[in-house]
């Protein structure tokens, strides 16, 4: 029997702009995922471009580890650009 | 009243699909999984709107309204095959009709993209698209089934069985104006059944001993010959329409 794995699902709305997790499903293989994510994300013209991972394949922080990794970020003022004066004229930055 | 025999041809197409889609719409909840229960709505929603299509279409050439030709029409007014009236039995019947009926509405929209007449050319190349869709899809369910457990096997094979003469039947010569075949208006379904057996793996055909020339049920669809099934089906999709004519959403 065909083992189901979760798959995470990212679609990209517009060329140019990046991929967005919209959700996950279930599926048996790489073909089946990918058709389905079609069928339940595209459905309404959503976007134009899908990637489907295993969601195993998703390598993420800890629990133990995102506290410390977090908090060390907090107090350290200095590692924002915020003393530079920016010109007026200079937009999007 | 050549107007006439192209109207019925157009709504042999548009029946097919507005039945088989309502026959997928009714398993809408009651799929297998999540996932295929949407990808068998998404596959009813298009047959749905091919059919909107050709049956706008028909009404032109009768001077009558898609509503018109759906919901007052009587069963002996309808031309689609026998193969998509019938209820489903399990999913390995579901995904055998889809295979075998989006192979043959491809092979027969390749036909009819290269229409003389316009209007059917322009639907059938927009249609086309959708259907390969389709295919992919249940072929892939076919294959699952064949290569699966002893059950899924055994399903597939007696849905096999028990389908074929119904899929054969839709290979049956049918009367067509010669006008309309001589003109490269219309194709005639027969011609198609060599296509469609190619295109089916040969591994299916064996594993499933399919027999292309056994039994055909010796239903006349395109005149208008059904099985009960569909009345049931009509009463169903027509009551509403029949209970408050006239009315607007």
């Amino acid at each position: 029997m065909k083992k189901n794995y979760l798959y995470e699902v990212f679609i990209r709305a517009n060329n140019g702009i990046a991929h967005q997790h919209c959700g996950s499903l279930h599926a048996i293989d790489d073909g089946t995922a990918l058709q389905y994510a079609k069928d339940v994300y595209m459905r309404r013209n959503e976007g134009v471009s899908i990637w489907v991972v295993k969601s195993e394949y998703i390598f993420t922080l800890k629990e133990e580890d995102k506290e410390c990794m977090l908090a060390s970020a907090k107090s350290k003022i200095y590692r924002q650009p915020s003393h530079f004066n920016i010109p007026e004229n200079i937009k999007g930055l | 009243m050549l107007n006439a025999q192209i109207a019925k041809y157009i709504l042999f197409i548009a029946d097919n699909n507005f039945i088989f889609s309502h026959r997928l719409a009714e398993i809408c909840g009651h799929g297998p999984m999540l996932e295929e229960d949407i990808a068998l709505s998404n596959i009813s929603l298009d047959l749905l709107g091919q059919a909107n299509l050709f049956y706008e279409l028909a009404g032109e050439l009768l001077d009558k309204t898609a509503d018109d030709l759906v919901y007052y029409r009587e069963a002996t007014e309808f031309y689609n095959f026998s193969l998509l009236e019938l209820p489903h039995k399990d999913y390995s019947h579901t995904q055998l009709v889809i295979f075998w009926y989006s192979i043959f509405y491809s092979l027969l929209l390749e036909e009819l993209k290269k229409s003389t007449n316009n209007r059917i050319s322009e639907i059938s190349s927009k249609a086309i698209l959708e259907v390969n869709n389709h295919i992919q899809h249940s072929k892939k369910w076919v294959k699952i089934f064949l290569n699966g457990t002893d059950e899924s096997k055994a399903r597939i094979k007696s849905s096999f069985a028990s389908l074929l003469p119904y899929l054969l039947n839709c290979f049956s010569q049918v009367h067509i104006e010669n006008a309309l075949l001589d003109n490269g208006i219309v194709c005639q379904p027969s011609s198609l059944k060599d296509k469609f057996f190619k295109k089916i793996d040969n591994a299916i055909i064996a594993f499933t001993e399919t027999d292309i020339n056994s039994y055909a049920i010796p239903i006349n669809n395109y005149a208008g010959e059904h099985t009960e099934y569909l009345g049931y089906i009509l009463a169903e999709c027509q009551s509403l329409a029949r209970e408050f004519p006239n009315s607007k959403w």
